[in-house]
């Protein structure tokens, strides 16, 4: 089987970079940060299960909801499909790729086996696109990866089907179609104000309490327990620099999404022709550096094992300092799309 | 963030963060993995911080390497069951030598597709006596046997 003609690309994200790439290879020009925007897909949960040693945190909104939006906002029509057959599900992949259509697949980030040894960690909400395959060697384009890799059928099988959180299931979907008459300049501006007025009403709105500004402020309250959660001071030190990790280097584009949306609110301001979204914009920059500062002082104090409670304390007081930020800033977002 | 404060100089890790150029406008930038240039030293000593305590453990009879590798890889024994699709009860239980003893080879088989190992290392430890051994296992179309490849340079 010969490898399908993909401008692979590296991406800030797995999700909005693939459906980026994915769309593009369709033929519908669109950027990250307009996928990440029109999407409505930045967001703030604070997540606390069985399943982790300590409490997680994520900055985007929930795996699948980028692809389900974009298809309503924009037309497009995804297909999707499950498997509980791991055999069925390969056979259904290779069928499709030999067709020539690139298709995504949901995996477990710890089997892609290119990637390097640090980065391998059980997550099972990872996309990458599948290409071609040669010998018992599936072709994958993965935007985390600077180049398109081999990865092995058994570790791909295994990555289909991990279980636990967002378990894939076999999970694949496709680009079916465009919008007959493409994607006109009025189904962008509206797509851009709802992907707007849904993120601010989440960062704002919603009334649970792990999520948007109410989460950030669970999560700022729940960093001084963490001492008596870890087991020494190295695995405190790793879940503090975890922080850095989750806001900069997990996909995020820095200041956990903060930049990006930035850069979609920018484009937004000359398509949408709404001058005042370019000043949200540099708001949301400069928010996203205040998160970057926290970054830095994560990885510092952790590295320096500097973890005292005065040290924690410091942290929710940084994290708070952002909710209050994001929380002015989401209201008067939330004001201009109303 | 600024295009000029985001260039982190390193090759083996890249990824794209979202700058603002000379310019003024936002877009994005290609560079290195700042934690990886700065702190990878931090993230390995803690690494073999893990592995020195367990491995020490290990051969006293303490713990079974269930133990081992869910702190290696930071997980719970809650995850741990989901993924290998037994009771957590059976992951606490397989985590003394005695314990896990009682596990199926088919059970040691999805403990080791969980953790990322060949079945031969959830028996075994391999300690190289020598400095740059490069040291490989491949899989086999047989899913309990692996072959451990040692040698200098490229294996």
């Amino acid at each position: 089987m010969s490898q399908i003609p993909f401008e692979h690309k590296l991406a800030a994200h797995c999700e909005s970079g693939m459906l980026s790439a994915l769309l593009n290879h369709k033929g519908l020009r669109i950027s990250e940060p307009m996928v990440l925007g029109l999407t409505g897909a930045i967001f703030f949960v604070f997540i606390k299960t069985p399943h982790m040693v300590f409490p997680v945190f994520d900055m985007r909104s929930r795996p699948g909801d980028m692809r389900k939006n974009l298809g309503k906002r924009l037309g497009i029509e995804f297909r999707t499909q499950k498997f509980r057959d791991p055999l069925a599900a390969r056979a259904s992949l290779e069928a499709l790729v030999a067709r020539g259509i690139p298709t995504t697949v949901q995996v477990d980030m710890f089997y892609m086996d290119y990637i390097p040894s640090y980065m391998r960690v059980h997550f099972n909400a990872h996309f990458i696109v599948v290409l071609g395959k040669e010998a018992s060697d599936f072709l994958v384009s993965d935007c985390y990866y600077p180049s398109i890799s081999r990865l092995s059928q058994d570790s791909l099988d295994k990555a289909r089907f991990a279980k636990s959180d967002f378990a894939p299931k076999g999970f694949q979907f496709y680009v079916a179609s465009l919008p007959p008459h493409g994607v006109s300049d009025d189904m962008l501006r509206a797509a851009a104000i709802k992907g707007i007025k849904q993120a601010a009403s989440n960062m704002v709105r919603l009334p649970v309490p792990f999520i948007g500004i109410k989460g950030m402020r669970r999560f700022a309250d729940n960093i001084p327990t963490w001492p008596k959660i870890a087991r020494n001071m190295d695995a405190l030190s790793h879940a503090i620099m975890s922080i850095h990790i989750t806001l900069e280097e997990r996909g995020t584009g820095g200041g956990g999404f903060r930049f990006m949306y930035a850069s979609f609110l920018q484009e937004a301001a000359k398509f949408c022709n709404r001058p005042e979204f370019s000043d949200m914009s540099k708001r949301i920059m400069a928010i996203g550096d205040r998160w970057r500062e926290l970054s830095l002082f994560v990885a510092r104090i952790g590295k320096d094992r500097d973890l005292g409670d005065n040290r924690m304390q410091e942290i929710r007081q940084m994290i708070r300092a952002r909710a209050d930020e994001e929380e002015a800033f989401f209201r008067d977002l939330l004001a201009m799309v109303k | 963030m600024k295009e000029a404060d985001a260039r982190v100089d390193l090759d083996q890790h890249q990824l794209l963060l979202y700058v603002e150029k000379e310019d003024g406008s936002y877009g994005p930038l290609q560079t290195g993995a700042y934690l990886v240039k700065n702190y990878s030293d931090d993230f390995f000593q803690k690494r073999h911080n893990i592995e020195t305590e367990c491995i020490d453990r290990l051969r006293k009879g303490e713990i079974s390497p269930v133990v081992y590798y869910m702190l290696l890889y930071n997980m719970t024994a809650a995850d741990i069951a989901v993924r290998v699709g037994i009771s957590k009860g059976k992951v606490l239980k397989h985590q003394t030598p005695k314990g896990f003893a009682g596990a199926s080879i088919e059970i040691v088989k999805r403990y080791a597709d969980v953790f990322g190992v060949s079945v031969a290392n959830m028996f075994q430890l391999v300690v190289p006596k020598e400095k740059d051994l490069n040291i490989s296992s491949r899989k086999t179309a047989n899913p309990f046997l692996s072959v451990l490849e040692i040698g200098k340079g490229n294996t």
